[in-house]
């Protein structure tokens, strides 16, 4: 009897890795790179959309999810902070006033596992609909980066979120640039 | 019959961590931005506010 029971226990731990969520501590790191716009301006940013802190799953090896990954802001709050920062690296102020107003909808922000050609890793993508006010005008734009890490071995759930951030990195970097192009012209 | 079960048992729970899931993102970044004619059409109440649209 105490021979089956060891046994399962030892199952039980096997597995126990696919069961228990993994929350990462970690926040958004603005890029070292600051570039400055010839002629300072002001901007006002707003984030909709999707709301929850759980950027993806660990899943089992028949798809099911088993537990959540999940980091310490939601996705909008997320996605606000990386913009602010990644806008006033560029030079930009932010002010909730200012006439310049771009506004960021969350489409699909989130972080996956992947398995192609014999490797196992992670996708990430940030896919963010953008909406830029400048005069009277309304511009809009998609704007799509994407990360990845796979390894013939094993990838941890905390190497998927430095993927998940690479991502935002990228798409909020993509976005304050072609941001200031536009008001460029 | 039990050393059977064990096994099944051992393979069903090492699969606890694989992954088998292929994902590809084939999304790419619009290549111009585009004026919106229509605001109404596409903002919700809290964006329209934020964007100023009457």
């Amino acid at each position: 009897m105490l021979k089956h029971f060891f046994k399962l226990s030892c199952l039980l731990l096997f597995c126990s890795c696919a069961f228990t969520p993994h929350i990462d501590k970690r926040t958004y790191q603005t890029s070292t790179v600051k570039n400055e716009v010839s002629n300072k301006q002001s901007i006002s940013i707003m984030v909709s959309g999707d709301d929850s802190n759980i950027v993806g799953y660990i899943r089992n090896g028949f798809g099911t999810e088993t537990a959540n990954i999940e980091v310490p802001q939601t996705k909008k709050n997320l996605i606000q902070t990386a913009l602010e920062q990644e806008f006033t690296a560029m030079g930009f102020t932010i002010d909730s006033n200012s006439p310049l107003r771009f506004l960021a909808r969350v489409k699909q922000v989130e972080v996956e596992l992947a398995q192609e050609e014999g490797k196992a890793g992670y996708y990430a993508i940030c896919d963010l609909q953008a909406y830029l006010k400048q005069d009277s005008k309304i511009l809009e734009r998609n704007f799509v980066e994407n990360d990845k890490i796979d390894s013939f071995w094993a990838v941890t759930a905390t190497e998927g979120i430095t993927t998940f951030y690479k991502a935002i990195n990228k798409c909020s970097n993509l976005i304050v640039s072609e941001v200031s192009k536009r008001l460029k012209k | 019959m039990k050393s059977f079960i064990v096994t099944l048992l051992v393979l069903i729970f090492l699969s606890g961590c694989a992954t088998r899931r292929k994902v590809l993102f084939n999304k790419q970044t619009g290549d111009r931005w585009i004026t919106v004619d229509n605001a109404n059409e596409f903002l919700t109440e809290k964006e329209k506010e934020f964007l100023k649209v009457k």
